[in-house]
């Protein structure tokens, strides 16, 4: 094996103990979020798995130069999801401050909920202008598909338990949970795609 | 310019085919599972199974509307409904999050999770808009 492939090799291996790290850390936040029932320790809870997502953004930088794929749209966006991430938890924990010292009646309370809403439609909007910005065919038209995969994923999640929860029989899902859950079906997909063979 | 109506394609009269059946088992299955669970019904195996039905039916629906976009072999026309899926696909991510935390926070009514896939089919709507002011 000669030095440029051992490199790549552990490269990608470094980026993917990080990025696996990552996604266990928030699906472990998602369930102890759900198991704690306390809304407002998210902030706090969210703080770890997000830690780990700026060793992982590194990494990921790297492991793309190393295996000639330098995409500046990429890294562009990986950067304002990164600060969009923690734009939201400090929103969030602002939010929660707030809304506890303006108490439950307030008409305030309302503008209060919408501020954590911004970071994540930065989120958003960072997706919408990669796709814009990206000028390499091969890598937009793979992160068209695997969007487009995990839109499918979250729809089939949120019908079936949607319906489920019609009938009470399961507790009820928060709104919020979709982007992250997009997020994850999103790479899963970027993963499947990048598969040998495919 | 050309104008082309998508029936004359293949792919679409394909994606009805599988569509319209997959909307018929979601239109049996709710009514079945409305029918059948009761209102203060505990969650086992049967309730579960019934109630899952429509769901299913709804996921039948997405999988037609992937494999219409795999079966498309009109580049232009894939073009036009991929920017319409993921324009919707934003419109439903949006509106989850801002009503999920409004939940969180205030005392908005919950909004009912099976309401995201109506939610995308009106993100369509949005995306068509988008694809006529880009002039496509």
């Amino acid at each position: 094996m000669s030095d440029t492939t051992a490199r790549n090799s552990a490269n990608r291996s470094r980026h993917w103990r990080w990025r696996f790290t990552f996604v266990t850390a928030m699906l472990g936040t998602a369930a102890t979020v759900a198991w704690v029932d306390t809304p407002k320790l998210v902030p706090l809870l969210l703080l770890l798995p997000a830690l780990f997502a700026i060793p992982m953004w590194r990494e990921a930088q790297i492991g793309r130069m190393a295996e000639g794929e330098p995409s500046p749209a990429l890294a562009e966006h990986d950067l304002r999801t990164l600060m969009a991430v923690f734009a939201y938890i400090a929103c969030m924990g602002g939010a929660v401050t707030a809304g506890n010292a303006i108490g439950p009646d307030s008409p305030w309370l309302w503008a209060v909920a919408l501020v954590p809403t911004l970071p994540i439609l930065v989120i958003i909007w960072a997706m919408v202008r990669y796709l814009a910005e990206e000028t390499d065919e091969f890598l937009r038209h793979r992160a068209v598909n695997s969007a487009l995969i995990g839109g499918a994923a979250v729809l089939s999640l949120a019908s079936v338990w949607g319906t489920l929860e019609l009938f009470k029989l399961v507790p009820h899902a928060a709104g919020w949970l979709a982007v992250p859950t997009f997020a994850v079906a999103r790479d899963i997909a970027k993963v499947w795609l990048k598969a040998p063979g495919r | 310019m050309t104008t082309c109506s998508p029936l004359s394609n293949a792919a679409y009269r394909r994606y009805l085919r599988r569509f319209w059946p997959a909307t018929g088992l979601y239109v049996v299955a709710i009514g079945l599972a409305t029918w059948l669970i009761p209102d203060d019904a505990q969650a086992n195996a049967l309730t579960v199974g019934i109630a899952l039905l429509p769901g299913l039916g709804i996921v039948a629906m997405i999988w037609a509307m992937g494999r219409l976009l795999i079966e498309l072999d009109d580049e232009y026309l894939k073009m036009l409904e991929i920017r319409k899926a993921l324009a919707a696909t934003g419109v439903a991510l949006t509106v989850a999050s801002v009503w999920g935390l409004l939940e969180l926070f205030t005392d908005v009514p919950v909004l009912p999770v099976f309401l995201v896939f109506p939610i995308w089919c009106g993100g369509l709507v949005v995306g068509q808009i988008w694809n006529w002011i880009a002039g496509l």
